[in-house]
């Protein structure tokens, strides 16, 4: 779970001081895995973005302005990093390692069908438009926070939104519309 | 709506059962190593700098490589006065900062196209551009010489718009670190460098659009959120629409007495009226004729929100019709016509500016940034 560091720390590790900025990390490192791992469905790569996050972060907190917006600036060094893995697949979609837990639940959101569905549904979706997806229904940012932390405008994000969810939203009609029996784990 | 409600409470439920719960110890390890190695980029900037009247050079563009590489600061100095609603004056003392721009590397394009490396375009374009993680706007010439800072402030800048004349910029300002529901518009005189707040909302006042005729402003703002409109000094600030769901304010219309919207569940374009305050929503053969007129007034480009989307081109009575480029998950940032009347700026998510012929040739990748907007030439 991500600890609230204070801008104090931000400060420190600005001003060169390793020990702040592994706090710093450490108190981040676990949100930034899982939001790599949900845009990249992919562990290796998700460590990897985070990694390079973190290094890039090091190297230019010194010219972070506004120490206030550290949370939203490192999560955008992250989305660009994510960015960067996905650009290394040749083909996006086809590479995609899908990353299954154990279901918690057989009911509603937790259904397997529903886990498989959004799944394929989610691998459409172009790395920036998963970024949202993940920054909006998984940290709960609102617009303008997204715009904020990805520099874009918030029509923009409004857009991948919709368009991300219309996209997951039709993967979930689609297994509605199938027969039961042909429902079931992806391939 | 309900439905709405329960596929994004699907989605979220995924997300949450698929996120993993902890960062690989030897992950951060091997981070620490490579950082203890790593030496931090740059002296320390100011945080609380006044706003400062830069000039950047050198500025050069790789035609090889496509990428700003960077920006030297700090040449003339020039203080600039906030007038305007009673507030108090910013202190100003001479900061002198080397300030280089991010080195990206080339983007992965998703457009279809080549890459001209040269450019010959007439005009300047304001633009947003990230530089040190904070958004300013900067003005330079199309053809890609001679950048220069127009703000620079702690705060985000952001949507600029020029008046109409192309003496004045309008753009919006985040107020508060770390809140972006927290903006005010201002505007930027380009000759004297005076910068006014035209809102002291305290809330979110953003995305300004300034009227055909110049003598009002359209804005999304809070309170609650919605279409706002005031006259162009900032007076008479009143909300004419009020959003039940996620809109985008997109221009006004060409009448100027109605502005358009953009209401993303459904793609729909509403018109809004600005003094009944009602709104109607615009068939796919009236997108046409509401598109943004090319500067010689014999065209207009708009996006297409039915079928497959995408950038359009069109006679300016909205006749002939045809698709310039991409489709309507590509072409989401504001398009805009360079001054020559034959290439548009569009830009993409990738972080990039792009100048698109309207022919569709050849497309040219101009600078890294966002909200780009043509200065109109007198």
């Amino acid at each position: 779970m991500e600890q609230p560091v204070g801008i104090d720390v931000v400060e420190a590790a600005q001003r060169g001081d390793h020990e702040a900025f592994e706090a710093l990390a450490t108190a981040a490192g676990d949100r930034l895995f899982a939001i790599a791992c949900l845009i990249l469905r992919d562990r290796p790569r998700a460590e990897d973005a985070v990694q390079d996050a973190l290094v890039h972060a090091w190297r230019e907190l010194p010219s972070l302005r506004d120490l206030g917006r550290f949370d939203a600036w490192l999560r955008r060094l992250l989305v660009n990093a994510c960015a960067d893995q996905g650009r290394h697949q040749r083909r996006w979609a086809s590479e995609v390692k899908v990353i299954h837990l154990e279901p918690t639940t057989e009911d509603g959101a937790g259904s397997l069908a529903d886990r498989d569905q959004l799944e394929r549904g989610f691998r459409r979706l172009k790395p920036e438009q998963r970024a949202v997806v993940v920054l909006h229904f998984y940290l709960g940012l609102p617009v303008p926070e997204i715009a904020d932390t990805l520099g874009i405008p918030a029509g923009t994000v409004k857009s991948r939104l919709h368009y991300a969810t219309s996209t997951l939203r039709a993967a979930l009609e689609a297994d509605a519309r199938e027969p039961v029996a042909a429902r079931g784990r992806m391939a | 709506m309900t439905e709405d409600r329960s596929v994004e409470q699907r989605i979220s439920s995924w997300l949450l059962d698929e996120a993993p719960s902890q960062l690989p110890d030897r992950v951060l390890q091997t981070t620490f190593i490579e950082t203890r190695a790593t030496r931090q980029a740059r002296t320390l900037l100011p945080r609380r700098s006044p706003m400062l009247r830069f000039s950047l050079a050198p500025f050069a563009v790789g035609a090889a490589a496509m990428a700003l590489l960077a920006v030297g600061v700090a040449l003339s100095l020039r203080p600039s006065t906030t007038v305007g609603p009673p507030g108090p004056a910013p202190s100003v003392s001479p900061i002198a900062s080397e300030v280089a721009s991010p080195t990206p590397a080339l983007p992965a394009l998703s457009l279809p196209g080549e890459i001209a490396p040269a450019l010959s375009l007439p005009g300047e374009v304001a633009f947003v551009a990230t530089v040190d993680g904070n958004a300013d706007i900067f003005l330079m010439n199309a053809d890609r010489s001679n950048l220069r800072r127009l703000t620079d402030d702690p705060a985000e800048d952001l949507e600029p718009t020029w008046s109409a004349d192309g003496s004045k910029l309008f753009f919006t300002r985040r107020t508060s670190a770390g809140d972006p529901e927290r903006s005010e518009i201002h505007v930027l005189d380009i000759a004297t460098n005076v910068e006014t707040a035209l809102t002291r909302t305290g809330e979110r006042a953003a995305d300004p659009k300034l009227s055909p005729d110049g003598r009002s402003i359209a804005y999304e703002g809070s309170g609650p959120p919605g279409v706002f409109v005031m006259n162009a000094d900032g007076s008479d600030q009143r909300e004419i629409f009020t959003f039940d769901g996620y809109y985008t304010l997109l221009a006004w219309a060409p009448d100027g007495v109605s502005v358009l919207l953009r209401r993303e569940s459904t793609h729909e374009l509403i018109r809004v009226d600005i003094g009944s305050g009602k709104a109607t929503t615009i068939t796919a053969d009236m997108e046409a004729r509401l598109g943004i007129l090319s500067p010689d007034g014999s065209k207009r480009i708009f996006q297409r929100s039915t079928g497959a989307g995408g950038v359009w081109v069109a006679a300016a009575d909205g006749s002939s019709p045809r698709h310039v480029f991409g489709d309507w998950t590509s072409a989401e940032y504001p398009i805009a016509w360079l001054p020559d009347g034959a290439h548009l700026l569009l830009g993409q998510a990738d972080g990039w500016l792009y100048v698109i012929p309207i022919d569709g040739a050849t497309v040219t990748l101009w600078a890294q940034g966002t909200s780009a907007a043509p200065r109109p030439t007198r």
